[in-house]
This record gives structure tokens, sequence and C-alpha cells, in this order.
């Protein structure tokens, strides 16, 4: 008797492990998929809840800046491949997806490596999306939150934005750098260079003069 | 009975007639085609849209806010902001010419449908584009984009960061005056203007929480995300910037507003704490105060792993551990022996908490040493041995002591 309870206790947290987030309650006013991937980024900072679809397809715009899959097996096949996510979780396309999730995935688009625990514990599948919540969390990239809590559509943008921030400083891929900094926009004296206008070709010129 | 029928019917008749031509002038409005400048009859319409939110960062509670909040991200309340009046503005039409361009951002007009980029509403910008009034703006990630003011006076430069959406409401010369409104749906701005000259800059950028209001002022930031604002001045930004919040009721009315000033290196946040309440959460900083903590301390707080309670609680009490309320230089560690320290007497008990530093002796690395009422031994010499008269050596003689 006493095994039974202990293994009661043991398989508890499985049982909590695996009853995650249920299909969206309310439906966007446009079809994500017929969207394009520029739509689609800012498609996610107004729906409600952002789906493992949409979360899959947001990460592989971020890894690759497109996401040429047709459709979310397709998405998965690929993410599975490169180790961004994880067939264990066992996702569901149409489910909300859940805060740890996309931060696991955003630590291994963006190269975290994580803390001590995520790099004995992590490895293994135990507490891998806790733990990579907590490193975002570390960061500021994300809110104080727990791993099972569900993605936000503005949130997940907010995430998005910072995570392909990071790996433009990381130099995970080729930017022009276009920005205004004190570094790169002032003279000697400190003052604001304003650089002259571009002049623009016939086609840009005002039409309602 | 029968003549007050047709007259009802002739009445519903007109109305739905005039319904159905302003829907279509409306129609006509939003379809407006994805030039590189908008028209000027919508820019002003447009404009005028935006006098309320004028007024709104000026203080005052007026105007419609969900207009303005979703100015820059949905093409409803900009129909809506296209419709109002034409009386009042006018001016002469500005530009945002395109600078500096990264990756693919686009531009439509101000009512079109953010998740609609890609289609034929959308037009890919390029150096040398001119955007003015009613134009919105969508960089993705992976791009960004840079515009100067044209004509350049007051100069004027503008950076968007990836993943911005941004409407450009009103950009004209007005009675001497370069008027500047930005709504920012999602993303970040950085601006910076050169005030010189006649001509003064008046340059707001708004977002669904607050609005940021320049004073002569380069280079700032205004980020807002997830609900969520942050203005900020660069470390070498000159003039201030006002940060005003809106409050609103339950029912969504726009009740007041609280502002805050910012200047360099600064930033407030939707919280809109002063610079000083917030700068010391800002970063970590590990104080590695060897002297001020003991070893329990030192564990707990150096190495940031949650035993923090364990800690005394204030008064300088003794903790769990039984660490001393006095604590002595090296935490007992040894490490630093030899060294002799001026007392300064027991730290002045503090309600707040210990914090660990900054209430034990002070070291004085002196080979001297000190006494024990804390006064350093400054300089101490030696002189020959004093013999005696059988030549046998008396030990040292101290020729000079001078104490502090």
């Amino acid at each position: 008797m006493p095994l039974r309870v202990w293994q009661l206790i043991l398989l508890a947290p499985l049982v909590f492990s695996v009853a995650c987030a249920g299909p969206r309650p309310t439906t966007p006013r446009v079809d994500s998929s017929t969207l394009t991937d520029t739509g689609f980024q800012f498609y996610l900072n107004e729906v409600d809840l952002v789906t493992v679809d949409e979360a899959y397809r947001a990460m592989l715009i971020l890894a690759d800046g497109e996401d040429t899959s047709q459709n979310f097996s397709e998405r998965e096949q690929k993410l599975f491949e490169r180790g961004i996510a994880r067939s264990a979780w066992e996702l569901q396309p149409d489910h909300v997806v859940d805060a740890g999730s996309v931060a696991y995935m955003v630590c291994q688009v963006c190269d975290l490596k994580g803390g001590l625990n995520d790099r004995l514990i992590g490895w293994s599948g135990l507490g891998d999306r806790r733990y990579a919540l907590r490193e975002l969390i570390y960061r500021q990239m994300i809110d104080e939150s727990v791993d099972y809590q569900y993605m936000t559509g503005s949130a997940m943008f907010a995430l998005f934005r910072k995570a392909d921030d990071l790996r433009a400083k990381k130099g995970l891929y080729e930017s022009k750098g276009v920005d205004l900094t004190d570094e790169g926009d002032r003279d000697a004296a400190g003052h604001l260079i304003v650089p002259d206008a571009v002049p623009g070709g016939p086609s840009n010129t005002p039409t309602d003069e | 009975m029968m003549a007050q029928s047709v007259r009802i019917s002739v009445f519903m008749t007109l109305a739905m007639m005039f319904a159905l031509s302003g829907a279509h002038v409306r129609g006509d409005v939003e379809k407006m085609q994805p030039m590189t400048t908008v028209p000027s009859s919508q820019g002003v319409q447009i404009a005028q849209a935006t006098i309320s939110r004028n007024s709104v960062a000026q203080d005052t509670p007026t105007g419609s806010v969900n207009d303005r909040a979703n100015l820059a991200s949905n093409g409803t309340a900009s129909a809506q902001a296209t419709s109002q009046p034409t009386s009042t503005a006018g001016g002469e039409p500005m530009y945002y010419v395109v600078q500096d361009v990264d990756g693919k951002p686009m531009y439509s007009s101000v009512s079109t449908d953010a998740t609609s980029a890609g289609d034929s509403n959308w037009k890919v910008i390029k150096v040398g584009d001119r955007l003015g009034s009613g134009v919105k703006i969508l960089v993705p990630v992976r791009a960004a984009l840079k515009l100067v003011l044209e004509p350049s006076t007051p100069p004027m430069v503008m950076a968007f960061e990836p993943g911005t959406q941004v409407a450009i409401e009103d950009l004209a010369l007005r009675n001497g005056v370069a008027v500047s409104r930005l709504a920012l749906g999602v993303g970040a701005v950085k601006a910076g203007v050169a005030e010189s000259g006649e001509i003064r800059s008046d340059m707001t950028i708004s977002t669904p929480a607050g609005t940021l209001s320049k004073r002569g002022t380069d280079i700032y930031t205004v980020e807002y995300q997830n609900g969520r604002f942050r203005m900020s001045l660069s470390d070498q930004g000159r003039g201030l910037i006002q940060a005003i919040q809106l409050k609103f009721g339950s029912q969504g009315q726009l009740l007041g507003t609280r502002s805050r000033f910012v200047t360099r290196g600064q930033f407030v946040t939707q919280e809109m704490f002063k610079a000083i309440d917030h700068v010391r959460f800002d970063r970590n900083i590990n104080v590695n105060d060897l002297i001020g903590l003991t070893n329990n301390e030192a564990l707990t707080i150096l190495n940031n792993r949650g035993f923090g309670f364990v800690l005394p609680i204030g008064e300088n009490t003794v903790n769990i551990l039984g660490s001393p309320n006095m604590q002595t230089p090296d935490g007992g560690t040894g490490l630093m022996n030899g060294v002799t320290t001026v007392g300064i007497g027991r730290a002045t008990p503090r309600r707040e908490g210990d914090f660990g530093v900054g209430q034990t002796l002070l070291p004085i690395r002196s080979p001297l040493g000190s006494d024990n009422t804390g006064r350093r031994i400054v300089k101490t010499r030696k002189t020959d041995c004093a013999h005696g008269e059988s030549g046998q050596c008396r030990g040292a003689r101290r020729m000079m002591k001078r104490r502090m």
C-alpha cells in the first residue's frame, strides 16, 4: 500500500503537466493562415490568445525571417528537427500555447543557454520550459509569470520584438543597423547630426500639390 | 392619414439615400490609393481629428480617446477620424523623407488594416520616399527605418525600430510651428530635433497609454508594447520630454492625465515613478563589500540565492545563524589580519534594516597599527639602541610618537 501512495505522489506532477490549455475560446476577426508574414506579425499584437500553430509560425519567422511552411505539421517537423520545440510536449495546433513552451522555443532560437539548473536538468526535459521561462524573466524579456500561463497576443508580440532585438545584437542574422544613437548620430561637440534629405524620385513627389 | 404615411415614406427614402451617399463618400476615403504622399484633403481631415488629441496632451480631458488609441492599430477608428470636419486645419504640408531602410517596411493609408500587409494596398518603403499626413507605417522584425523632416526647418531625424506600427496623424507647418503628431500602435520610435532658427517644433507621439511631448529635445525614445510604455531621453540628450499618462474610467472614458518630466539619462514607464525612485531597481549591482559583510551576508547577498530571510531584521539584532550584531572587518575569515582599523564605534541602529554594509570598522592599512582608542599612529621612528654603562643594549627607544 505505501508503494501505491508513493506512485501517486510521483505521478501527480505528470497529471498536472498534461493538463494543458484548450482551444482558443474566441474567434479572431481574420484567419491567420491567410496572412503574409508581415501581416501575421501585427496580427499577433491584436489577437487575444495565441495558439500553438501561430506560435510555431512566429518562431520560424523569428529564426529565418520568413515561414515557408504550408501547414502545421510542416512547421512542427521543422521545429523538431532543429531542436527548437520538443515532440514530448505533444502540443495541439488549435490549443492555446503556454508561456513555458514559447519561452523554451525563444531560448533555442536566440541561442540562450540558461543557468546551471537549466543546463544540468533542463536538457533531460524535466523542467525545461520552466527554466527557459526563468531565463527570459531574468533577462527582462517577459513579465514575471509561470510556465503554464497562456500566452496573450500582445505579450507574444512584445517577446517577439525583444527576441529579434537580441538576435540582432548577438549577430545571429545580418542587420544594417539603422538606428539613432548618441554614438552614431552626434558630432564631436555633441550636436545632433541631421542628414540632408535624400531627393526623391519622380514617383515619390507629392501628388496633392 | 394617407398623406402622413406618404411623408414618412418619403422621409425614410431620403434618409436612406443620404446614408448611402455618406457611406459611399466614406468608402472613397478608405479606398485611398497607396501613394507615396497622401492627398491634402485627407491629411487635413486627419489633422482635424487630432485636434482633440492635442488638447489631451495639454492635460485637458477632452476628445475621443478610443479613436486616439486605435488610430494606429486598426482601420475602424481611423475611418471615423477621417470623417472629421475640415474647417480649421491648414498650413503648409511637410514630409518625412526616407533616409535609410533596412528590410522591408511598408506603408499605406492610415485606414488600412495592418494585418493585410503584403497585399496591393501596401507598398514597400524605399530610400527617397516622402511620407506625409495620413500614412500608416509597418516596420516588421528584421527591418528598420530612418526618416528626416522636409523642409528641414527645424532639422529633425527619426528612426523606427523593428516591430513598429505607427501612423502619421498630422505633419504640417502652421503659424511658424512645425506640427507633428504620431500615433504609435506598438513598437518604438526614436527622434531628435535640432531646434534652430525661427521655426519651432511641436511634436507629440501618442500611445494608447500615454503621450510624449518634447521640449527642444534630442534623442528621445518612446516604446509601447503589451499595454505599457517607456519614454526615455538618451544619456547625451538635450532638453527634456514630458510623459503624459491618460487615466481612464471603468467605462473607458478619459478621467484625466498626469505627467512627468524626463531629463537626460532618465526614463519613465506607465508606473510614472520619479527617476530617483526607480533607478535603483533598474539594474542589478553586486556590492562586493567584503568589509561590511559577514560570512552569512556574503553568502546570501553576493550570491543572490534567496536566503535573505536569515539576515538580521534590523537594529543589529542577532540573526538565526548566530552572527553577531557587531561585525568584524573581515567577517571572521581572517583575511584581513594585520590590517588595523579605526574604531568608529558601533553602528547606529537602523530600523529599516542593516543591508549588510557600512556598519563596521574601517580598515586602515598601516603597518604600525593603531591604539585601542582608534587613533592612528601616523609616524613612529626608532633610533639606534640605547646602551647602558656596561655597553649592553637596553632596547629601542622611541624618539617620536604622534597621534591623530
